[in-house]
């Protein structure tokens, strides 16, 4: 079926990209107009896709196949890489929320009036390389987006960020090359120890391949090779192969964020403006969980089930550790960085169950956590925007002048601090279920991590009152500049509140479609 | 129609009042939000009134809500007698206290909003006592959490108010981190969450995975834990202390939420997974709910606030209930639940109704006489206040009655030597407490006494009570008088909305609702459905008589004693204040939470800080340990810092190595790090269009190769 559905999500953005690029400077009032067509495009797209999916059918669909690369090895064996493109529910899942997220940045981009030029084409740019992340097949295709995503973001946040920027882009570009250069050292072990009987067959030599279907059965592996199970190779004394796991791991969960490598995170948010905030916490995190699934669990599942004590404590650090953080902050935006270092320790946990409920709690978590942070860092935004400032203590009692803006707070508050009925409470409960179920895990580790959710509630709660209710009151400069809510600001937190709600109230809607994907990753 | 649209029905109505009321910010509609509302719940009583109740057959009807592999969590409604009893009552209580609030809040700005979040409410606890799973009443279970938060916050300009909303909201959150844990044990021991499933039989023998604990003994902490969410909920030790500050929201909330219906959700979960309660763990609970039951009587008799005696009176007789579900007597807990729910939301309104007539003034010691003043108000708080203290004839005596009964049959059921005969002896306690505190509420609210001038108030407590007689022979002939058709005409059309709802809720608190005989709870239809207890002790309908009478004798005098000291300005010294102190703070319970709490948190404003509503800020040393903080620091300076260390390291290497060979540099690893550090500087400099060239470049030649590959392969 190749029916280029999947291929136009990754060339219609980058083709409107070059076209911003080429357009000359008195169409400038048009950038941000393509820039919005091109997502409703892919809105659209995404709707056929979801229209046409099967969601009982595991595996991959809409599967796009052109071969890209084939390197000769020697006489013996051949290099390919491919062009392959599908989806399945996990990617599925994680497409949407990506093609969500960016049509809201794009609209919350309007307010950005500095090189528009430049900020349109990477942002499209960005567009394209975040979804082809979500929908390579190909190792090698994935790790091409992965690192080309870095680029337009690093100028994103390095030019249109706020004045420690130079700073805080450096500090993010650093810590994910890292963690790519581990990334890319698994991927080349992996490879060189895959082969495709296919094409072996068909080509008499040993034909080594970076395709996903083809790294994750066991089968393929070739026998004394580097990450072959029976005769296992020792690396500075570990296993290969948990030696390459751990790797994955550090290389996500860097991008996760994890504790102790997330310092960037909250740097990079406060620094960034505000689309581009909602584009790392709502769609780039996610990368690292849907990496540590697609890659880490489905090429090491062997290894992953010995680890699972590990990614829980490392999963439970992090939701405590997240939490007490985001209790001393007095920045609204870094307040809630450290609310999403919190809320990502919850997909950890759930990936440290192993189990199926933890596993598809820790998806549903990523897709609401992306529902959610968007919509606070959008809140942060509209803040901001008003008043170029972010101090929590310098806003007293908007609830008065700002009804609208309240309701929509609550929403987010409430949705992040997990009430049920809206999305993050499905997420937290089932990682937490999961975690409980699991029998690697001892039983203390999700009794601690529900402390998470107490935590939750009250850094949120306590900055809702703080900054929402009592008298009115705000330093006199920008008493002014408070005004409610305009249209724009409207629409985009209530699409993301009224599909938080949806998701809170009919879970099943996700579920239903990641759950052969889960089911298939442990069958 | 069928249950299941008449149940879809009667849900969807209060959630479009919510959502309907809600967007009546700005309209010129607001005013009449009252009245929207109170059509809205007489449809809804019109509708559960076509609802069959069930005597013997559970209506049950499951939805397909999640499956995550083998694990399948529907949307079950379960209809039993207890869910029955729970739906219509909800309703009822809603509708007067709805009554009553169309005239208590009819000058506030936010009446719609007011009342949107009352539906809420009442579609949240109808959800939760319809749900047929835990995690569907979790579900509910804090949306109705959140709904009390809102109306406790509902003067969201007033400090207190949003610093009692804050704390209600934590410390349930806190209950229900306990109920989350519940129900995950339950899932591992049962394998299912149905309230069906939830019977002995259905053990999982091999999926322990606790050390230490037998079947039986997991079971008792899996039912601990739910306790655990209860005991937040319901206002129990050790986190009853949201409930009294939980009286900042307007009275009507308070009578409707705080008192009648989401404070007995613990109660009623109790009842669901009554069947799974081990003995051990009964135990544990009636001894929680006698101790609670005791300590919140004994701050209530020192209160001076008129709510706030009500509010640990609930505390009190919450106790009672979850008592009476510890030692097994459903039917009888669930009947205290019923009668508790009509007295408690009366005697919440009738102090509405003196408060606004006080223009919100709270302090009972400023009150007085007004017995001329509001006499309709005052009839009705004499039965509901007999209701509660249980005296003849009310719906209490008979509830109270059985309770006791169950209390005694199980203290004394082994002999007289356990633990369990504390659980009688205490509730026996309450009982002599709740009539000494609510005699001295009828004394200082409403009884005749002379005011100010201190030199006459001190030998007045002799004429007071003379004005006392004389004012009850004048309302009793008044009473007589108005039985002319004209005076009875007149006597309803002077009837204002509060009084209306009042009369409501204290027909309802008599007997006659419940049974055909007021002396006895044997032929009470409530625990006719539910089978209760066998034996039956006759003597403790007099010995509450007698604890009646005691608590009659001192508390009247005391009270006036206690009236005349607060004319003089005389305070009690020595121990006897201590003791003062101590009650009426309730033991200090509050500062506890708040010395954790400020472990956590540095600030340097006290006062605006969850945790700390109804609390001064005296006595309170600096916090030594705050965690947070200390999380901040090791952020920036060991975490942060090593990296930046490890950083710098790479970058003087790489420093280092490109003096040597500059060509090594370029192709190395290491001179990333030292070519990002320039790239910044570099950025801002070719910021003059050379970004989009290079950028569009790049673009350009990946996109050559992808083409190229694609079409020459």
């Amino acid at each position: 079926m190749q029916s280029g559905l999947l291929s136009s999500l990754i060339i219609l953005p980058l083709i409107a990209s070059m076209v911003i690029l080429l357009l000359p400077e008195s169409y400038k009032g048009s950038y941000r107009w393509i820039s919005l067509i091109v997502q409703v495009l892919l809105l659209i797209d995404l709707g056929t896709l979801i229209g046409a999916f099967e969601p009982n059918h595991s595996g991959y669909q809409f599967l796009e196949h052109f071969e890209w690369i084939r390197l000769t090895l020697g006489k013996t064996s051949i290099l390919s890489i491919d062009y392959i493109v599908g989806i399945d529910g996990l990617s599925l899942s994680m497409v949407a929320l990506s093609v969500i997220i960016f049509f809201i940045a794009n609209i919350s981009s309007f307010s950005i009036n500095k090189k528009e030029k430049a900020y349109y084409s990477l942002f499209l740019l960005l567009t394209a390389t975040v979804i082809g992340c979500f929908i390579a097949v190909d190792f090698f295709l994935f790790f091409i987006f992965f690192e080309f995503m870095l680029l337009p973001m690093y100028f994103l946040i390095g030019i249109w960020g706020g004045p420690n920027k130079a700073y805080a882009s450096l500090k993010f570009i650093i810590y994910t090359l890292v963690g790519s250069v581990m990334i890319l050292v698994v991927m080349i072990a992996l490879a060189m120890s895959n082969v495709d009987e296919f094409f072996t067959s068909e080509y008499k030599r040993t034909v080594f391949s970076f395709d996903f279907r083809i790294l994750s059965d066991q089968a393929n592996l070739l026998k004394g090779s580097l990450l072959n199970i029976e005769t296992p190779i020792k690396i500075f004394g570990v296993n290969a192969r948990d030696f390459m796991f751990i790797l994955l791991f550090i290389g996500f969960g860097i991008k996760l964020p994890m504790v102790p490598f997330h310092t960037w995170l909250p740097d990079a948010h406060v620094e960034a403006p505000t689309p581009i905030s909602v584009v790392l916490a709502g769609v780039l995190l996610k990368i690292g969980g849907y990496g540590l699934i697609r890659i880490a669990y489905d090429f090491f599942p062997d290894v992953a089930i010995h680890y699972g004590l590990l990614i829980s404590i490392i999963g439970l650090i992090s939701i405590l550790y997240g939490g007490f953080n985001a209790l001393a902050q007095k920045d609204l935006k870094k307040l809630i960085a450290y609310s999403s270092i919190s809320h990502m320790g919850f997909v950890l946990l759930g990936f440290g169950a192993f189990n199926i409920e933890g596993f598809n709690g820790a998806i549903f978590q990523m897709f609401s956590h992306g529902l959610l942070s968007s919509m606070l860092f959008l809140i942060a935004g509209v803040l901001y925007d008003r008043t170029k400032n972010r101090e929590i203590d310098n806003f007293k009692g908007l609830a008065k002048i700002m009804p609208i803006f309240t309701v929509l707070v609550t929403v987010a508050f409430f949705g992040s601090l997990g009430l049920p009925s809206l999305s993050g409470f499905i997420g937290e409960f089932f990682t937490l279920f999961g975690s409980f179920q699991a029998n690697t895990v001892p039983k203390v580790i999700p009794i601690l991590g529900v402390l998470g959710i107490v935590l939750s509630a009250i850094y949120l709660l306590w900055t809702f009152q703080k900054m929402f209710f009592g008298e009115f009151w705000t330093k006199d400069e920008f008493q002014n500049n408070l005004t409610d809510l305009n249209q724009k600001e409207i629409l985009m937190l209530g699409i993301l509140g009224i599909l938080t709600l949806l998701f809170g109230i009919f879970p099943n809607i996700l579920f239903d479609v990641i759950n052969p994907t889960v089911i298939q990753l442990f069958g | 129609m069928n249950p299941e649209s008449i149940i879809f029905y009667n849900l969807f109505i209060y959630l479009f009042g919510f959502v309907l009321l809600l967007s009546l910010n700005k309209s010129v509609f607001k005013q009449l939000s009252g009245w929207i509302s109170i059509v809205i719940s007489v449809l809804g009583i019109i509708f559960s009134s076509s609802l069959q109740g069930p005597s013997t057959e559970n209506f049950n009807i499951s939805y397909n809500w999640l499956h995550l592999g083998e694990t399948r969590i529907n949307f079950t409604i379960l209809i039993d007698n207890q869910t029955y009893f729970m739906y219509i009552l909800v309703q009822v209580i809603a509708f007067c206290v709805k009554l009553f609030s169309t005239k208590y809040l009819e000058h506030d700005d936010g009446i719609n909003r007011y009342f949107a979040f009352l539906n809420l409410f009442v579609f949240s606890m109808l959800g939760l006592v319809l749900a047929g799973n835990l995690l569907q009443m979790y579900l509910f279970w804090e949306l109705i959490g959140f709904c009390s938060y809102l109306l406790i916050g509902f003067w969201y300009t007033k400090k207190a108010a949003n610093s009692a909303a804050i704390k209600a909201f934590l410390i349930n959150r806190m209950g229900d981190a306990f109920l989350m844990v519940g129900i995950f044990l339950l899932f591992l021991i049962y394998g299912n969450l149905d309230f069906d499933a939830l019977i002995p039989q259905n053990i999982n023998k091999n999926a322990f995975g606790f050390p230490f604990l037998s079947s039986q003994g997991l079971q008792t902490l899996a039912v601990l834990m739910i306790f655990g969410g209860v005991t937040a909920k319901s206002a129990q030790l050790p986190l009853q202390i949201w409930l009294p500050d939980a009286m900042e929201g307007p009275t009507p909330a308070s009578a409707l939420i705080h008192a009648a219906t989401m404070v007995v959700a613990g109660i009623f979960l109790l009842g669901r997974i009554s069947p799974i309660i081990t003995p051990d763990a009964g135990l544990v609970i009636a001894l929680t709910g006698a101790l609670t039951s005791v300590l919140a009587a004994i701050s209530a008799v020192f209160q001076y606030d008129i709510k706030k005696v009500l509010a640990y009176s609930t505390i009190s007789q919450l106790g009672f209930m979850v008592a009476g579900m510890g030692m097994g007597a459903v039917g009888a807990s669930f009947f205290h639940l019923a009668t508790h729910a009509f007295f408690k939301a009366g005697l919440f309104l009738c102090a509405g109704a003196v408060i606004n007539y006080m223009h919100h003034e709270q302090d009972m010691r400023k009150m007085g006489n007004l017995i001329l003043k509001l006499p309709v108000v005052f009839y009705a708080y004499v039965i509901c206040a007999a209701s509660l203290m249980g005296l003849p004839f009310t719906s209490g005596f008979l509830s109270k009655d059985s309770l006791l009964n169950a209390a005694v049959a199980f203290g004394t059921k082994n002999g007289l030597k356990e633990i369990k005969l504390l659980v009688p002896v205490m509730m026996g306690i309450t009982s002599f407490l709740t009539s000494f505190y609510m005699i001295r509420q009828l004394i200082m609210v409403f009884f005749q006494r002379q005011e100010s001038p201190v030199d006459k108030i001190i030998s007045s407590t002799k004429r007071t009570f003379d004005g006392v007689i004389k004012s009850f022979q004048k309302i009793l002939n008044a009473e007589n008088e108005s039985l002319g058709e004209d005076r009875l005409t007149n006597f309803v059309r002077n009837l204002g909305m509060f009084e209306v709802s009042i009369i409501g809720l204290t027909v309802c608190s008599t007997w006659f609702l419940f049974s055909s005989n007021p002396f006895s709870f044997e032929e009470v239809w409530f625990l006719e459905v539910f089978q209760s207890e066998e034996t039956h002790f006759s003597w403790i309908p007099l010995a509450v008589g007698m604890l009646f009478i005691l608590a009659l004798l001192i508390s009247y005098n005391t009270t006036y004693e206690e009236l005349r000291r607060y004319y003089l300005g005389e305070y009690k010294t020595g121990n006897q204040r201590r003791f003062y102190l101590l009650a009426k703070n309730h033991f200090y319970i509050d500062r506890i939470y708040k010395r954790l709490f400020f472990m956590f948190v540095k600030s340097g404003e006290t006062t605006n800080m969850p945790m700390t509503a109804g609390l001064s800020d005296k006595g309170l040393k600096t916090r030594k340990f705050e965690i947070a903080p200390y999380f901040q620091l090791i952020e920036t300076n060991i975490v942060d810092r090593l990296i930046t260390k490890i950083s710098s390291l790479v970058l003087s290497l790489s420093n280092y190595s490109s003096k040597i060979d500059d060509k090594i540099l370029d192709g190395s690893v290491l001179g990333i790090s030292f070519g990002l550090k320039n790239l910044g500087d570099k950025i801002r400099k070719s910021q003059s269009g050379q970004i989009q060239l290079y950028i569009l470049g790049m673009v350009v030649i990946i996109l050559c190769i992808v083409f190229i590959k694609i079409i020459i392969f």
